[in-house]
């Protein structure tokens, strides 16, 4: 269903387009500078995160471990570089490109500034298929693979409540935002009050359900790593090459549709791809909500409106967040650590805030609302 | 002050009058009612407590409280358990009320209980609830030492009219503590590290300063995690500490030993992963008896191995 109504509440809620809506069509965006500019902090931040951790391992050896000259690296340094900082940072930066990037193409798809990998119920059903491994007693590493009973369980979970989603939207013979969206969130209820009643029945393993909802990035390894690579490395590309078909979507979908953008195609193959992706997100860090929501709203401070670049710009700011975030909570209460899902919403949020003031400060002044 | 020593002479006055009324009936009453004296107890919450008759039928919100309840051989007054009150084995018998930190009100009333006992994770509301229904409700503090432990016996015998069990039983697992170890780890004694949550669970250990640390330092072992903050520590640091032995719960084992990087931990390699049950750690009560010996086992066959070596 084509709702112009919903894109002009978007024009509306979101002040700094509107603010600079006039402006954008004559000036270029200055994507590849702001581009380079993220791909410098990443960079850094990714390096800091390598140098950052509960053992004080000098600034020089975490340099001669990445220049190869591991000869003046104990045993245990190795392990911790190689082993322990550099999985975990490739695994926040990637998680939280990925979210990001989800956020980004939902909002745009759905047409709604509220939009964000949980609505789905994604998030939820992954969590639910992991609470169920551990109820099962899957706890070791499944044999054969490598990986746990939650992880495993984690993107079961996430396929089958994508399924329940996909079969349900599409009842009508065609997807539409609505009903998607809706029963997205009523899956999500269903999957969240599931885990409630697997949590109460089974005593034993609710305070690790718990700890696993939390989630933390401690538990990356190489070989989950390397797979969370692979799906991040080909999904998101993807995504950034259906990101155009959005764009045509903004006009309505008829107008789309004679462009060649059929919108429930395009729909079914986002929710399809986002759902992969946030699958794999969730088996490996838990549920991390927040960066999916906002991040995309910080990128619209940045003046860049089409949304493939949008999208790229949300993986890279999603993915310098979350590296940001996971340095934090690693450190601040060392040898403890902060659950992650925690940090992204303490240190986002009022840095969103402040973003949201001040442009509404300085649209006031303009005369622009 | 006034108040308080009016409240005493209060207090005194109605139970002598108890004592009193007692007295008139049957022998057999005078007897019970005569052995048990009436007494304040304050609780965690600061509250005053008082007991004027022996109780007759007890609920325990503590699995740890249960087990020292059925060690005293009071087991045939509980009345009420919670969900996680799985040892003795009799104290599956007993009815339960629900979980530990907001049990079923209306099933604990039903139950008609002369006296409640409660751990610290006790729920506030409960407590209130229970109090508002008229109910004698006492939470007793959680304590993070051993010596706290034996006077947590000793509280809940007083409180249950068992106070000369209670004593005893406190005094007896003194002897035996003493007997296992001083308390005193030695410069070169092994190092422990006690796993609650690892992996995807986040790293979890005791650190100093909680129960846990001290039955391990009681066994004369370091504790490798004591520098974690409120049980919360990180991989790095374990790799970094490397401890001699490493204890976990039945269900984490086999996840432990063989996923990377916790494989490369020398206790792994040295086959020095030693499963435990985290409830003779965990509750306190007659069983740490049995976790001290775990350490002291550990601490003995290093030192028969240094000896070998």
């Amino acid at each position: 269903m084509s709702n112009p109504g919903n894109m002009t509440d978007k024009e509306k809620t979101s002040a700094p387009q509107a603010a600079h809506s006039g402006a954008r069509a004559l000036r270029g965006d200055a994507f590849y500078p702001k581009l380079l500019a993220a791909a410098v902090l990443l960079f850094l931040a990714a390096a800091v995160a390598c140098c950052l951790g509960s053992s004080s391992i000098p600034f020089h050896k975490v340099v001669s471990y990445f220049i190869g000259k591991t000869e003046s690296l104990s045993s245990s340094e190795i392990l911790i570089i190689g082993r322990i900082r550099l999985p975990r940072t490739i695994t926040s930066l990637l998680v939280g490109g990925a979210l990001a990037s989800v956020g980004c193409i939902m909002q745009g798809v759905f047409r709604n500034p509220m939009a964000d990998p949980s609505v789905l119920g994604i998030s939820s059903g992954s969590a639910l298929g992991a609470a169920i491994m551990i109820v099962l007693g899957f706890n070791g590493v499944i044999i054969g693979t490598g990986f746990t009973g939650a992880y495993i369980g984690a993107i079961a979970g996430a396929l089958v409540t994508w399924l329940a989603v996909f079969y349900i939207a599409r009842s009508s013979g065609e997807y539409d935002t609505t009903s998607t969206l809706i029963a997205g969130i009523a899956i999500s209820s269903i999957m969240s009050a599931l885990i409630t009643v697997l949590m109460t029945l089974h005593h034993e393993s609710m305070e690790r359900i718990y700890m696993w909802m939390l989630g933390t990035f401690s538990s990356a390894t190489v070989q989950k790593t390397w797979v969370l690579f692979a799906v991040v490395g080909v999904l998101v590309p993807v995504l950034v090459l259906i990101a155009p078909r959005i764009d045509v979507l903004k006009l309505g979908r008829e107008a789309a549709l004679s462009l060649g953008v059929n919108q429930s195609r395009t729909l079914g193959i986002v929710l399809c791809i986002s759902s992969v992706l946030l699958a794999f997100c969730v088996a490996n860090s838990g549920i991390i909500g927040f960066v999916g929501l906002i991040i995309p709203h910080i990128v619209e401070y940045f003046r860049i409106h089409r949304m493939r670049r949008k999208l790229i710009m949300s993986f890279m700011t999603g993915a310098i967040f979350m590296v940001v975030c996971d340095c934090i909570a690693k450190t601040v209460v060392s040898p403890g650590e902060m659950a992650i899902g925690a940090m992204t919403s303490l240190i986002g949020a009022p840095y969103f805030l402040i973003l949201l003031i001040k442009s509404r400060v300085t649209a006031g002044r303009k005369g622009i609302r | 002050m006034k108040r308080k020593i009016l409240s005493l002479a209060l207090v005194l006055c109605m139970s002598l009058s108890c004592f009193a009324a007692c007295s008139k009936e049957g022998d057999k009453a005078e007897e019970t009612e005569a052995a048990f004296e009436a007494f304040e107890y304050t609780d965690f919450y600061g509250n005053k407590v008082t007991i004027d008759k022996e109780p007759q039928k007890v609920v325990s919100v503590s699995p740890a409280l249960t087990e020292i309840i059925f060690e005293l051989g009071a087991g045939d007054k509980l009345v009420g358990r919670t969900d996680y009150c799985d040892y003795p084995d009799d104290a599956l018998k007993v009815e339960s009320v629900g979980e530990i930190v907001s049990p079923d009100i209306e099933k604990i009333a039903s139950l008609e209980p002369d006296i409640v006992l409660a751990s610290s994770m006790f729920s506030e509301e409960s407590y209130n609830a229970l109090k508002d229904l008229g109910i004698t409700v006492v939470v007793i503090r959680d304590e993070v030492t051993l010596d706290g432990m034996l006077s947590v016996i000793s509280d809940t015998g007083l409180l249950i009219g068992e106070k000369k069990a209670g004593e005893e039983l406190a005094a007896k697992m003194k002897e035996e503590l003493d007997k296992l170890g001083t308390g005193e780890v030695a410069d070169d004694a092994p190092s422990v590290y006690y796993v609650t949550g690892f992996g995807e669970y986040g790293e979890y250990t005791p650190g100093e300063g909680t129960f846990i640390d001290d039955i391990i330092k009681a066994g004369g072992a370091k504790n490798a995690g004591a520098a974690a903050v409120n049980w919360s520590f990180s991989l790095e640091a374990l790799i970094e500490a490397d401890p001699d032995y490493i204890l976990i719960p039945a269900w984490g084992y086999d996840q432990f030993i063989s996923t990377e990087p916790y494989s490369s931990l020398s206790a792994v390699k040295n086959g020095n992963v030693i499963i435990v049950d985290p409830n003779i750690f965990e509750r306190q009560g007659p069983r740490n008896l049995e976790a001290v010996q775990v350490i002291r086992d550990i601490v003995d066959s290093a030192d028969a191995q240094d000896l070998a070596a």
